[in-house]
């Protein structure tokens, strides 16, 4: 074995022993346990926050249906009419009495005159 | 390659439970913090043991610890008694640490102090030059080095408590070892 060799063997060897030693020689206090033991029941704000979380998708889906119910009115109650001449009332019976006189003014409710 | 260690304890025909500490972890199961706690006391000194061969400084090692029981009681639906709890906590416990060893950024050990050596050579610059090279090596290579020389495991050892195959762990303690070799040769 040359010298070369012979200085590889001995820091091989030399770092074997570094690792058997390798240690932090740290034991645990006393108060170990307990500190894990505390962390083990998550606190009441962690439970509240949790269950937000889980109730979040509904809340938004919730929000978005009145965001769109609130953008999108329904066409019963539109005040514009279709044409100028469209005699506008809330009574379909009377709506189609009158819708066929679409050159008569000063109708009840016709707007757009 | 196996980057997360299995948590399931290897099956075993021949299994020793102790029966106290059976009943510890069926209560830990029904959720009493108490029986795990006395759990925790039976088993902390051998995991605070296992952590500080990868981490020196303390906080660390309780750091690491403490994350050890709190992944044990969040998967303690996993142990299925056919080993004893301490190997199935071991694996726990090695998962923890090489998840760490593997994370990116700072938190390095502290390189220890020029002269101050500690005891494992009689030459101080010897146990620098040997930290540096330690070091320099990839994390997964540091912990298999570490296992082999410091706790002293064998291959099958190794496999058994990390669930990693025979061959997989003897092809990577070569590779670890050839570096570490590579390392050392370089002449300062």
């Amino acid at each position: 074995m040359n010298d070369r060799q012979a200085r590889r063997k001995d820091r091989m060897e030399a770092a074997r022993r570094y690792f058997r030693q390798h240690h932090a020689n740290v034991a645990p206090d006393t108060g170990f346990a307990g500190r894990v033991a505390a962390r083990l029941t998550p606190e009441p704000a962690e439970i509240l926050g949790w269950a937000a979380l889980r109730l979040l998708p509904a809340m938004l889906a919730l929000i978005f249906v009145l965001a769109w119910f609130a953008f999108h009115p329904s066409a019963a109650t539109a005040t514009e009419s279709i044409s100028p001449g469209t005699p506008v009332t809330e009574d379909p019976i009377a709506w189609v009495m009158e819708g066929g006189e679409g050159d008569e003014g000063g109708q009840d409710g016709e707007v757009g005159r | 390659m196996e980057h997360v260690l299995s948590m399931t304890a290897p099956p075993r025909a021949e299994s020793r439970i102790d029966e106290g500490e059976a009943a510890l972890i069926r209560a830990s199961l029904g959720g009493d913090s108490g029986a795990f706690s006395e759990l925790v006391r039976i088993h902390q000194h051998r995991v605070f043991r296992l952590v500080g061969r990868f981490f020196r400084r303390r906080e660390d090692v309780e750091d690491l610890a403490q994350e050890t029981f709190l992944t044990a009681w969040r998967k303690l639906h996993t142990y299925g008694a056919r080993a004893p709890f301490e190997h199935w906590l071991t694996r726990v416990c090695l998962n923890c640490c090489y998840a760490r060893l593997r994370r990116p950024g700072p938190g390095e050990d502290p390189l220890p102090e020029e002269g101050a050596g500690d005891g494992a050579t009689p030459n101080p610059d010897v146990a620098l030059d040997l930290e540096a090279s330690l070091r320099a090596l990839r994390p997964e290579d540091r912990f298999l080095l570490l296992l082999m020389y410091g706790e002293g495991w064998t291959t099958a050892e190794i496999a058994e408590r990390t669930g990693w195959s025979r061959v997989n762990v003897k092809v990577r303690a070569h590779r670890a070892r050839r570096k570490l070799q590579g390392l050392l040769e370089v002449e300062p």
